[in-house]
């Protein structure tokens, strides 16, 4: 292969991967996310329609070449004032004003609430209560399920939904501004310091759905990740009962040895493990860690090794991120207190 | 060495190996938690207890803590088969 063709050849699975990945807009998987991709759609043919003929134009206008660089027409020659007032004030005034309103009608597909939201929308979002409440910490998701009064649920970065029904979810900030986006779902929605914003959202079929934080809020904001889990209403419920039960007791040596470790090492300052001592809440709850795929805010796969990898020194995966290197455990210590991470499902 | 590099390097991926070590070659194998394992052809001992052998590697891979009891490598379930595939990757950074 020459150069060229390798270099072109090492660019397509960029473009591949740009169709097959499941975090895009033009891979709608709900009611707000269909409203987008058409609208999306609709403004990329108008764009590609509208270049062309403003290509064909240019190419016309060189090929009629009137005079020469010695020799051209002069400056004040008439005639094109049609042209400027038809094609470069009309026909856009036109095409803007359709894309304008078809923007303002896309807004009563993803109700938010707050200042920020569209104003006709605020009451129906505000009237409905809210079945989620995210809070986005640097750099992760904190979810409460507010179900029954008597139900405790927090889990973090890995947010169940039942698919076929609208979810309402509040969206609020513990430091700084940071934006909740599952692309093949909704558009995105703003989480702000000191303010609630709501959103509703509807996944048409079960399956994992990808995020990600769309708001520049520091170093980490890149492993800032989603997963959207929708799944059927049944399997969804089961989930829910498993997650409002308190963590899983070890049951072998090693797992109780690892379970001493947790609750005698720091751990227990940031996280919570419901059923023991550790009430930390600066950091994502812990108490069914063994049930989440990923860890980090779904930066790295949850198992031993990355599990392992991430508790002793989490800065070398997600340098900056708010855990701090831990160094106090040897390996045995180690290896159970994964053992015991990975039975809490 | 038996055992296919190109397998080797993605079950590297899969298992995690790089949360723990800087491993040239592997994107995202930035752990600072175990030693890199830059030129591992040319290492003579493995984790400071066994000669870096091809029977050894694959042994230190399958089982390290029945190796090293007190070792914070843990054992990962990785396979024969997979274990000759991932140290045929490590010998190939020479
Ligand atoms: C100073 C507070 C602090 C301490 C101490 C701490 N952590 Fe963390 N931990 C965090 C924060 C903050 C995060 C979220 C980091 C991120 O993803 O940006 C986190 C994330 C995690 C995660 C990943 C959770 C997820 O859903 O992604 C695990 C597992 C974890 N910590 C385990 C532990 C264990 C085990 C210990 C004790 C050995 C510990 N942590 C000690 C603050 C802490
Ligand atoms: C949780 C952290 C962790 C994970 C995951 C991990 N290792 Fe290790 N590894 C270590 C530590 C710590 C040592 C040092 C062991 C010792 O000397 O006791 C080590 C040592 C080694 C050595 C010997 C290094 C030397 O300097 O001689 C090799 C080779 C190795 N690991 C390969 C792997 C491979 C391959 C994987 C993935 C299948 C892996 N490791 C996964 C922590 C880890
Ligand atoms: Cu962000």
């Amino acid at each position: 292969m020459g150069r060229a063709a390798k270099f072109v050849a090492s660019l397509l699975p960029l473009f591949l991967a740009g169709c097959a990945t499941v975090q895009s807009t033009s891979n709608a998987h709900g009611p707000a996310a269909h409203s987008i991709a058409r609208l999306s759609s609709a403004l990329t043919i108008t764009f590609v329609i509208t270049i062309l003929i403003m290509w064909a134009l240019l190419a016309i206008a060189l090929k009629k070449n009137r005079g020469s660089l010695k020799e051209h027409m002069p400056i004040d020659v008439g005639g094109g004032q049609a042209w400027v007032a038809i094609g470069g004030i009309a026909i856009p005034f036109l095409v803007l004003s359709v894309f304008f309103f078809l923007g303002l009608d896309l807004l009563t597909t993803f109700p938010i609430h707050g200042d920020h939201g569209a104003m006709n929308m605020g009451a129906a979002a505000a009237k409905s209560k809210p079945d989620i409440l995210i809070i986005g910490h640097q750099w992760w998701w904190e979810v409460h399920y507010l179900g029954a009064a008597n139900q405790q649920v927090i889990t973090a970065n890995e947010i169940h939904i039942p698919a076929h029904r609208p979810v309402n979810i509040e969206l609020r900030s513990a430091d700084v501004i940071h934006s909740f986006w599952v692309p093949s779902l909704h558009g995105k929605v703003d989480l702000i310091p000191g303010d609630v914003n709501f959103i509703r959202i509807e996944a048409s079929q079960p399956g994992d759905y990808v995020g990600q934080c769309a708001e520049y809020c520091g170093s980490q904001h890149a492993n800032m990740h989603i997963l959207l889990v929708a799944q059927e209403p049944a399997a969804f419920n089961q989930w829910l009962a498993n997650q409002a039960r308190p963590g899983v007791e070890p049951t072998n040596p090693e797992t109780m040895q690892g379970q001493q470790a947790f609750l005698d090492g720091p751990c227990t300052k940031c996280h919570t493990v419901r059923g023991t001592a550790a009430a930390g809440r600066f950091g994502p709850d812990l108490t069914h860690i063994g049930s989440r795929k990923e860890i980090g805010a779904d930066s790295f796969p949850n198992n031993d090794g990355y599990l392992e990898g991430w508790i002793t020194n989490a800065q070398s995966l997600k340098p900056g991120c708010k855990m701090p290197k831990i160094t106090q455990y040897n390996g045995t210590q180690l290896r159970s207190l994964v053992a015991y991470l990975r039975q809490l499902q | 060495m038996s055992g296919n590099p190109a397998a080797g390097k993605a079950l590297i991926q899969s298992y995690g190996c790089g949360s723990c070590h800087v491993i040239p070659g592997i994107r995202t194998a930035r752990g600072m938690v175990g030693p890199p394992l830059f030129y591992y052809s040319r290492r003579t001992i493995i984790a400071g207890e066994l000669p870096n052998t091809p029977d050894n590697l694959v042994r230190w891979i399958e089982n390290p803590p029945a190796i090293e009891p007190g070792t914070a490598m843990p054992n990962l379930g990785v396979t024969d088969s997979q274990a000759h595939d991932i140290a045929a990757y490590l010998y190939t950074l020479r």
